[in-house]
């Protein structure tokens, strides 16, 4: 025993050593250049005085943070941002809930297909995905051609470039994510408990909403956190589905970081993306941690 | 002898025994249609997962020069443009060489992460872990102009070797939470006792290291290394920041063309991305499952 123990302490002593302090200074000195300081020299850019394209002044103010919140042109912008967030969570829900109940429960020899598709699409570029929905979605697009075919439409239905287009391209960017979250809290619910209701006399309708449901709500409202944050910051496909016609924060800090070049606005916004996407996952795991 | 009001109480009860029979109907019904719904929501959700891929792959093999669809008749000679279209190889060996790089530089963080605290992550170092994890929740939106921005006081983007460097190190950052989760429940789920055993025998650290720790973690670093590549590989935001005429990688390139000449050429390069995609998530698969390694259970 005393020998075991101190072959351990070896590598207890190989931890301490020299080189694994050089190793964990490196790490963080890495972190802090690449990481920490970026992104705090940005948020401190948010509270200094924009000159003109460029240039800014080193003096504190509250301007930014002022203009953001009380100009109707950049409330308009955060509230398209957060109305695209809502909604592709109900979308993310609806069509998730059930692909995540069945990758958690069923044994059906169709699961390896669907978490295939799931994992695939997970890592599909999202640049690509972007294309294939532009070919898909456009006025002379795949699904415009189906349906007038079909004779259901005689004009082409405006799938892009609106509201409509970007909804559904970034909830099936988030969707993968969704659902490999509640799957896995699903999963984590005992299966005797669902027998037990089912011995007990309930059909499975109400076995469900007796054990699974409220079992795995608090997945739901992690899941749904994270697509709300995931989307609220997005870039790619709000870029090319909504075709400039609607604005979004990521989309404009885009611009006035490479076009306006007006620095401090830009990190004024980015730390109310931030706080927010931030502010949501924080506060709704606080309340699933507290009443759940 | 019935009262006014026991006549009325009498037929509320037939009433709400009907309403009750009624609901109870619709219930059975409702159950009866979920049965045949549920398949129908999943084939859809399945379908709307999958289809943009399709889309884009019947795109790439479409006669026509405009993208269109359905595809008139079937040809592979978009795929021969990538090879003399400007730029797109150079894009395509720029992309894959940074995430080489960054894979292995993750996977060697990584590891070196997990074995120093992996089993005593409670311990006092678990900080670096959650500072490595803190990049899943930035948005690459932010990550992007704040780099720029700060590293722009250096002059990075004066010369090419800087810009890759650079933008080498924000793809580690970002890709890291990934590998990490891989490796260290990798790790963790690993037996102490074989390296117990080895030391005991009298091997040092770095011999039991090299021959036991490491061989037993190989489908998890690969499964990690896979991860890594693929989020360097794909990731086109920061990217697009540090873009110079020299220093295009291959997400950016197919922004670049998406934004003002969509053609048969960009579906081609972008089929063959996805395959490269769907090529290392069935190795990932092969090596851990793709069960485990999204956190389910086979």
């Amino acid at each position: 025993m005393s020998i075991v123990n101190q072959s351990l302490n070896m590598l207890g002593r190989f931890a301490k050593s020299r080189v694994t302090q050089i190793v964990w200074i490196l790490l963080l000195a890495f972190f802090l250049i690449f990481f920490i300081i970026p992104l705090g020299y940005f948020l401190l850019l948010s509270f200094f005085t924009f000159i003109q394209s460029g240039q800014y002044e080193v003096a504190f103010t509250l301007d930014n943070y002022r203009r953001l919140v009380s100009d109707n042109f950049y409330l308009r912008i955060l509230w398209s941002t957060f109305q695209l967030g809502i909604i592709s969570c109900i979308v993310c829900f609806i069509v998730g809930y059930p692909l995540a109940y069945f990758l958690g429960r069923s044994p059906s020899k169709w699961r390896n297909l669907v978490l295939g598709i799931v994992v695939a699409s997970l890592f599909t570029n999202l640049v690509v995905r972007t294309f294939g929905w532009i070919v898909t979605l456009s006025d002379n697009g795949l699904l415009n051609n189906m349906l007038m075919e079909i004779g259901l439409i005689n004009k082409p239905l405006q799938l892009i470039y609106n509201m409509t287009g970007v909804v559904i391209g970034e909830a099936q960017v988030e969707l993968p994510v969704f659902v490999m979250l509640v799957a896995g809290v699903i999963q984590m619910i005992d299966p005797d408990l669902e027998y037990a209701a089912r011995v007990m006399g309930a059909d499975n309708l109400q076995a469900f909403f007796a054990v699974v449901w409220p079992l795995s709500l608090r997945g739901i409202i992690g899941g749904l956190s994270l697509v709300f944050a995931l989307t609220i910051s997005s870039y790619i496909t709000p870029n090319f589905l909504a075709g400039g016609r609607i604005i979004y924060a990521s989309l404009f800090i885009n611009t006035l970081v490479t076009r306006t070049l007006n620095y401090p606005l830009a990190g004024a916004l980015s730390a109310i993306l931030l706080l927010s996407s931030l502010g949501v996952v924080g506060a709704l795991s606080w309340v699933s941690k507290k009443y759940l | 002898m019935t009262s006014q009001r026991e006549d009325v109480r009498i037929s509320a009860g037939i009433e709400f025994s009907r309403r009750a029979r009624l609901l109870r109907r619709i219930y059975k019904v409702l159950i009866a249609c979920w049965r045949f719904l549920y398949p129908i929501v999943l084939v859809f959700g399945c379908l709307y997962l999958i289809l943009p891929s399709i889309v884009v792959i019947l795109a790439s093999v479409s006669k026509t020069s405009y993208v269109t669809f359905p595809p008139q008749g079937v040809s592979f000679k978009w795929y021969g443009n990538f090879f003399t279209r400007e730029g797109l190889v150079q894009s395509f060996v720029l992309s894959a060489g940074l995430a080489l790089a960054v894979a292995f530089l993750a996977v060697a963080v990584s590891v070196i992460l997990s074995v120093l605290v992996g089993r005593r992550a409670r311990g006092v170092q678990s900080w670096a872990v959650t500072l490595a994890y803190l990049p899943l929740l930035l948005p690459t939106i932010v990550y992007g102009p704040a780099l720029l921005l700060w590293m722009s006081h250096f002059n990075i983007l004066d010369a090419f070797w800087s810009t890759m460097f650079t933008l080498g190190a924000a793809h580690l950052i970002l890709a890291l939470p990934f590998a990490l989760q891989s490796i260290m429940v990798g790790y963790d789920r690993l037996d102490p006792t074989y390296e117990e055993a080895a030391l005991v025998m009298g091997a040092r650290p770095p011999k039991v290291f090299h021959y036991i720790t490491l061989p037993l973690m190989m489908s998890t670093i690969i499964a990690g290394a896979t991860f890594s590549f693929l989020i360097s590989f794909d990731e086109p935001v920061v990217a697009l920041f540090f873009t110079r005429v020299d220093f295009i990688t291959l997400p950016v390139r197919i922004f670049q063309y998406l934004r003002y000449k969509p053609d048969p050429t960009i579906a081609a390069i972008a089929t063959i991305i996805t395959l490269i995609s769907m090529i290392l998530v069935v190795v990932a698969d092969r090596m851990v499952g793709l069960g485990r390694l999204m956190g389910l259970r086979r």
